[in-house]
């Protein structure tokens, strides 16, 4: 293990503090994911919740008015699959922070495989936007994926230059 | 994820993601990944990831949810930490922009039909398990 970890000690030693660091980091990733998910998730429906009230009542119906009965308020039903933001937001954020990171130069050693692959590694998933992927009507699938390859590359690509100028200017 | 109201067990998801990180970076551990490389491992442990949760989600859509912790550790928890994107997104950036992108759509593509193959299977095994009763409980294609 000696090109992961520099300094004194022995192997078998830094093996085993590699391993409980990237446990640690990773739990703390994956509770901050499941967090932020959560936290996205009630703004989104807050924020659904309001767009009914805004849509312009369709135009008043004649007979509606002459029997006096209040016509039906228009309920959206509630979206099967609402758009994964939160899942999209972990993304971004979690490739723009990696490339920071890797952009300043911090990627290497055991800080670096803490925080790119304990950290941010289980703080990103893989596995959730592919899944989401296949449960969404392709249309809204095709939406999904085209907005999460656009915003996580574009974030990394945008980190790892932020990352960089940091890094030279520090 | 099931977006329900229902507290959230954070031991569990904690747990899950320790569990999940330490399987894929002993992946890391194990295959160090060569500098200017496609990224196999990483490419291997997210596919592997989007076929088992893709396996459990086919699962639980199809039958009675799981205990709520169980479900915290295994899908958020240890499936979500188990694969990552911040990893493919900054090698993606650091392969360049052909190898990248072919290692992108690669992943993707295989990432995707790893998710069909698994969502197929999960729910496949669970309406043959539910068989006896002729209509499982719940909303078999929510």
């Amino acid at each position: 293990m000696r090109p992961i970890l520099d300094g004194p000690g022995s192997a078998g030693v830094e093996l085993v503090f590699l391993l409980a660091g990237l446990a640690l980091a990773g739990a703390l990733g994956a509770v901050a994911r499941v967090a932020l998910v959560r936290a996205v998730a009630r703004l989104q429906a807050r924020l659904q919740a309001r767009i009914p009230a805004r849509i312009p009542v369709r135009a008043p119906d004649r007979a509606q008015d002459r029997a006096l009965t209040p016509a039906p308020v228009p309920q959206l039903p509630p979206a099967p699959h609402p758009f994964p933001a939160g899942t999209l937001t972990v993304n971004a954020l979690g490739a723009f922070i990696a490339g920071g990171i890797l952009g300043a130069g911090l990627g290497a050693g055991g800080v670096g495989w803490l925080l790119l692959a304990g950290f941010f590694g289980a703080f990103t998933t893989f596995s959730t936007w592919m899944v989401e992927l296949r449960l969404r009507p392709p249309r809204a699938a095709l939406i999904y994926l085209l907005a999460t390859l656009l915003l996580g590359v574009g974030a990394a690509a945008a980190g790892m230059g932020l990352g960089s100028a940091i890094g030279l200017a520090g | 994820m099931s977006g329900s109201a229902r507290p959230v067990a954070w031991g569990a998801v904690a747990l899950g993601g320790a569990l999940g990180t330490l399987l894929r970076a002993g992946g890391m551990l194990v295959f160090p990944p060569e500098l200017g490389a496609i990224p196999w491992v990483i490419l291997v442990e997210n596919v592997t990831g989007a076929f088992f949760l893709g396996a459990l989600t086919g699962w639980l859509l199809a039958r009675e949810p799981l205990p709520p912790w169980l479900e915290d550790f295994l899908v958020p928890g240890m499936l979500g930490s188990f694969t990552t994107f911040s990893a493919l997104a900054v090698d993606v950036i650091g392969l360049g922009a052909g190898r990248g992108a072919g290692y992108l759509a690669l992943s993707v593509a295989t990432g995707l039909a790893a998710a069909a193959a698994g969502l197929a299977l999960g729910s496949t095994r669970a309406s043959a398990l539910a068989a006896p009763s002729a209509s499982p409980p719940g909303d078999p294609r929510r």
